[in-house]
């Protein structure tokens, strides 16, 4: 009898090991059928396809459009500020309306239209990014984008030879370009920064001009909550020219509040420079930060689906 | 020594049963789905929520009855790129909580042998949002020529697990989304 039990006894462990080996296997085999690499991709490094006055790496996703409408009000202090024009309220210098839509997810296009604050600011402008590549968790640490445009001007020529406004010599003239490599990588859940080396060439300047300005430009975004975010831009630019050391030229700085509403993202922000489009406000700043040519605005996003994913 | 030889037999055919029984791969216990469908939904007046992964992996033994269900919460896709990424980043924090388990033991056992319909019982959790909540959800099993397809619908109620939805969407979204799971079983080889 003896015997008998024994052998009971190890076929029931045997049993026993063998269902709950088949059982701890259970999960590990769902582990194995799970697919890690969708985890590996890193999301939402910044809340919309610009900062202040600098592109982010974001894009425009497939089939949706993305309406922005970009607002700065006059010098809060300075000669131009103070409480006579309402700290700045009464001088609405800068507005763009945009639409920029997904092709790809990998490729936006955009249009835009520029009203500012003084004769060459009144502009159309084409763009388009372009993500050449992915941020990943366990792999390549950065996100890198192209991002490139020109600026037209519908104005009517000046015919003064002199004058910055007049196209008569060439149509060419009435053209700027501008090109961005965008580096940027989130750091965690809170951080990401931005930077991105920058072109900008006008085919129309003053005596002593630069044609071609290089700037590097840096920005960064610092989440407080799961909704609301300090954002900050800033440009350098490298070649400084003759005719901008005369004008007093300034280097553009952002700094503001994002906020995101579900559909909507505000933008509340402080920035020196008047002027929108890269080939504006890079070369054309002479708002002094440290005179009070601080000017406040806002940035508006609000993201419709064209084309819907199934 | 007649009755001796008797013992023997039987000690014999116990050891042929448990031999049998701890080898028996011939039928398969453990069942695999790689591809399996979740999909969830949101009705509210003012917006309709729907998201799908067809990324989702489970795996049935039908000798215990214990199922086990895995997704990432990257792979579910949405209509809207904007609805994915505040899925992402705002609700089920996927940076920090990536995946969602389902774990559970079906009560009323069927023979998975036989072809047929069987409306079971699972008891089990639920981890989503790392909160873990016990979970009792029926399923309809359906065995044809060797296959197992499992279709649940269940609701998950948010605040179980701690998502949190603010006050300046709580009219687009719904207290208990409602999930949908499809699973295609074949036997592991």
């Amino acid at each position: 009898m003896n015997c008998f039990k024994i052998i009971l006894l190890s076929g029931i462990l045997l049993l026993g090991m063998r269902l709950a080996a088949q059982d701890d296997e259970l999960a590990s085999l769902v582990n194995s059928q799970t697919d890690s690499t969708i985890d590996d991709k890193v999301i939402a490094s910044f809340k919309t396809t610009r900062l202040i006055n600098l592109t982010t790496i974001e894009q425009v996703k497939r089939g949706e459009l993305d309406f922005r409408i970009a607002h700065r009000f006059g010098d809060i202090a300075g000669s131009a500020g103070g409480a006579s024009t309402f700290f700045g309220f009464d001088n609405v210098s800068d507005i763009r309306f945009s639409f920029d839509y997904g092709i790809f997810d990998v490729w936006q296009i955009g249009i835009g239209r520029s009203k500012g604050g003084y004769s060459t600011s009144q502009v159309f402008d084409l763009n388009s990014k372009f993500k050449l590549a992915q941020q990943k968790k366990n792999g390549f640490p950065l996100a890198i984008s192209l991002f490139g445009g020109l600026t037209f001007t519908s104005m009517q020529s000046s015919g003064v030879l002199s004058d910055i406004n007049n196209f008569n010599r060439s149509t060419a003239h009435r053209f700027n370009y501008f090109g961005q490599i965008l580096i940027a990588r989130k750091m965690n859940d809170q951080f990401s920064f931005i930077i991105a080396p920058t072109i900008v060439h006008r085919n129309l300047v003053f005596l002593g001009d630069n044609n071609t300005h290089f700037a590097i430009a840096a920005g960064a975004r610092f989440k407080i909550s799961k909704r609301a975010a300090i954002i900050a831009d800033y440009y350098q630019v490298l070649n400084v020219s003759n005719f901008q050391k005369l004008i007093g030229h300034q280097m553009p700085i952002g700094l503001g509040f994002e906020l995101e509403t579900g559909g909507h993202v505000f933008h509340a922000l402080f920035s020196t420079n008047t002027g929108l489009m890269e080939s504006q406000f890079l070369p054309n700043n002479t708002a002094k930060f440290t005179a009070g040519q601080v000017r406040f605005g806002f940035n508006i996003s609000r993201v419709f689906t064209i084309i819907k994913d199934k | 020594m007649v009755f001796k030889i008797e013992k023997l037999k039987i000690i014999l055919k116990i050891i042929i049963l448990v031999i049998a029984i701890a080898s028996s791969n011939a039928q398969a216990q453990v069942w695999l789905s790689k591809n399996a469908k979740i999909r969830f939904f949101s009705k509210t007046p003012l917006e309709d929520i729907e998201a799908a992964s067809n990324y989702a992996a489970g795996a049935l033994n039908t000798k215990t009855g214990r199922i086990f269900f895995k997704v990432m919460m990257k792979s579910f896709k949405f209509e809207k790129a904007l609805m994915e990424e505040h899925f992402n980043e705002n609700y089920i924090e996927s940076d920090k909580y990536p995946s969602a388990e389902f774990d559970g033991i079906i009560q009323n056992i069927p023979d998975f042998t036989k072809d047929g319909n069987y409306e079971l019982m699972i008891k089990g959790s639920l981890l989503l949002h790392a909160t873990k909540v016990p979970r009792d959800i029926k399923a309809t099993f359906r065995v044809t020529n060797g296959k197992i397809e499992a279709k649940s619908i269940f609701l998950v109620p948010c605040q179980d697990h701690n998502i949190k939805i603010p006050s300046i969407t709580r009219k687009n979204i719904s207290d208990n989304i409602e999930v949908t799971i499809l699973a295609n079983f074949t036997a592991k080889s």
